[in-house]
């Protein structure tokens, strides 16, 4: 085969081969080239395949219970009042409560005590593993194996109780809630600028994805050079 | 070859494992005071969180803490983490000095040898010193750096949290 035609032919194969992420690599490229013009930077994605594949979309519904007028929710273990984040975290939810001084956020091993601000009071074990928890005449009380145990005043100390108290159970919470609830989990979502970064980079492939996009870059050199020495040949 | 695998898995299981449980904090309690009186609270008011940040280097993240107190004696069930999880550590002060300090719960990969009394015994005895630091020096034990910080830590606190109820 002679030299011209061996340029010729490598270059229509590396061009064919390559195609695909020389154009994502061009069109990525173009846009972020504008990113203040086109706004990319403020303009969000929402498409749940994308959060899902960041990693961003939650595994599992967010829990919510309606409590004294306002909606305690749990979403992977993080706690959100009336859908705003507060400081604290709990394992397996099974009710909420409210007290004369506290809400009460129950799980299965322990019980979340809160301000009605949201701020964390005190993180108690439970007596018991916790099966529902419910409020009598202003008491703390938890179903557990062993029965009924009732808190004193102070959430200090358990007796058991003979006792029929209202239990909580989890409810759909309204619907601005919940959306507030996924958007704090998410933060704010994936800007435009941030995911034409990755096609770019390769890095939205992951640990590999930056070397296919060096092979893609290569591979334009390539081409480059071949078309070149193509064209000079022609002459 | 089953056995071999079924052991196998066995022992990586081992490796895995979520934390260990040294003591429970009710017999720790026990252990402490035999007929163990009813707990208290002391609440962390805007006059004592400069204090408690100062001491831990963050804010303690709950409002109060709760006690169990006989005499000039009191129990502190406390958490901090180490490197990257919390260490369920009692301590008991004696007017105003530590009279001992036991890891309960421990849930890192490693510095566990905190637990020993070959480390827990040198904060018998210690105090709080004006700028609530600990009035002895405490050994360090390589690779456990982050896990001996966070008793130390915790042992300033309780000292603290101690004289706040003494008070």
């Amino acid at each position: 085969m002679g030299r011209r035609r061996f340029f010729y032919l490598w270059h229509r194969r590396l061009g064919l081969a390559a195609a695909a992420l020389v154009t994502v690599l061009a069109v990525s490229g173009l846009l972020l080239n504008h990113t203040d013009a086109l706004g990319l930077a403020e303009r969000r994605l929402d498409a749940g395949w994308l959060l899902d594949w960041y990693g961003l979309a939650p595994a599992h519904p967010p829990v919510s219970f309606a409590v004294d007028g306002r909606w305690l929710t749990v979403l992977e273990q993080h706690v959100y009042l009336d859908g705003q984040r507060v400081a604290a975290e709990l394992v397996e939810p099974v009710g909420a409560v409210a007290v004369p001084e506290a809400l009460v956020l129950a799980g299965r091993e322990e019980l979340l005590l809160l301000t009605r601000d949201g701020e964390l009071i005190e993180r108690l074990p439970a007596p018991a593993p916790v099966r529902r928890v419910g409020a009598w005449q202003g008491r703390v009380a938890v179903d557990t194996a062993g029965g009924v145990r009732l808190a004193d005043e102070a959430l200090l100390q358990w007796e058991p109780g003979a006792v029929q108290p209202e239990w909580s159970a989890a409810t759909a919470a309204p619907a601005a809630i919940e959306a507030a609830v996924l958007q704090a989990h998410r933060g704010a979502g994936l800007s435009w600028e941030r995911v034409l970064l990755d096609l770019h980079s390769g890095r939205i492939l992951g640990s590999w994805g930056p070397y296919l996009m060096d092979a893609a870059a290569v591979a334009l050199l390539l081409l480059t050079l071949s078309g070149l020495h193509n064209a000079l040949r022609r002459r | 070859m089953k056995r071999i695998v079924l052991l196998v898995l066995i022992a990586l299981a081992g490796l895995a494992r979520a934390e260990d449980v040294y003591q429970q904090p009710d017999a720790f309690l026990a252990e402490t005071f035999g007929q163990v009186p009813k707990p208290q609270v002391l609440w962390i008011t805007p006059e004592r969180r400069p204090q408690v940040k100062e001491i831990l280097g963050h804010e303690l993240g709950a409002l109060r803490v709760r006690y169990w107190k006989s005499g000039d004696r009191t129990a502190w069930i406390l958490e901090e983490v180490g490197k990257e999880e919390p260490i369920t550590t009692g301590v008991v002060v004696n007017a105003g000095r530590i009279e001992r300090v036991k890891v309960l719960i421990y849930r890192e990969s490693r510095g566990f040898e905190v637990r020993y009394p070959f480390f827990t015994d040198q904060f018998k005895g210690a105090r709080l010193s004006g700028d609530q630091r600990l009035s002895q020096p405490i050994d360090g034990i390589s690779g456990a750096t982050l896990s001996v910080g966070a008793l130390k830590r915790l042992a300033a606190l309780a000292l603290y949290l101690h004289s706040e109820v003494a008070r």
